[in-house]
């Protein structure tokens, strides 16, 4: 999709250990494995420079879970211009994920750089119309 | 796998539901679950946080299932 998407997939995580807490309030589970700072500095990027982000299982065009293909139809009905990441093209950044949001599962969505949620999240926010606005603006920042 | 039993017990301990509904919808083979659970412990707690206290009171159970449907309201 983008040079910063490729850099982010592709970059390389050696590093183990040394992670920060990133998420107020989140609880912080230790994994064995990880994110590398390189990864973790890639992701930042990604999700600064790209104001929709899907981090999902598959891409827009093939989704490979039906929940991210749930959060992939409502931005797409929302007209909303969006980055995709294919989490099962890099295991990696699948764990990285999970530790970088701190949250367990997969789609997960990053609005104006801020995680937002997962897809339970993303439906009912849809449905109540938060999503909208939030969208909105993150669109105009 | 997971059981009903076992994420119901998880979710009675952490979070003193008044209302608690946990199905089973991988066919009974334990990978998929919807969860509906009411809470005064959420009162007043944002949506995110709401289904973070559901995966840190399910623990390791959120790495063994496939899905997990959450709907975590206050009273």
């Amino acid at each position: 999709m983008s040079t910063a998407r490729a850099a982010m997939v592709c970059a390389p995580v050696r590093a183990r250990g040394g992670v920060r807490a990133r998420a107020r309030g989140a609880v912080r589970r230790v994994t064995t494995r990880a994110m590398g700072p390189e990864l973790r500095e890639s992701v930042d990027a990604f999700v600064r420079e790209n104001k929709v982000v899907l981090f999902m299982k598959g891409t827009k065009a093939a989704p490979r879970c039906g929940f991210s293909n749930t959060c992939v139809q409502i931005l797409q009905n929302m007209n909303v211009p969006f980055a995709d990441v294919d989490i099962l093209a890099n295991e990696d950044l699948r764990q990285g994920m999970k530790e970088y949001s701190s949250w367990p599962t997969f789609p997960q969505l990053y609005i104006g750089g801020e995680f937002f949620g997962g897809c339970d999240i993303t439906v009912e926010a849809f449905k109540d119309g938060s999503l909208k606005e939030e969208l909105e603006r993150a669109m105009m920042e | 796998m997971s059981s009903v039993e076992e994420i119901e017990r998880l979710l009675t301990d952490a979070l003193a539901p008044t209302e608690l509904d946990v199905v089973d919808v991988s066919a009974s083979c334990g990978s998929a679950f919807d969860v509906s659970i009411v809470s005064a412990k959420f009162t007043g707690v944002g949506r995110l946080q709401r289904h973070r206290m559901v995966h840190e009171a399910l623990g390791d159970v959120m790495s063994r299932v496939h899905a997990m449907k959450i709907d975590a309201k206050a009273p």
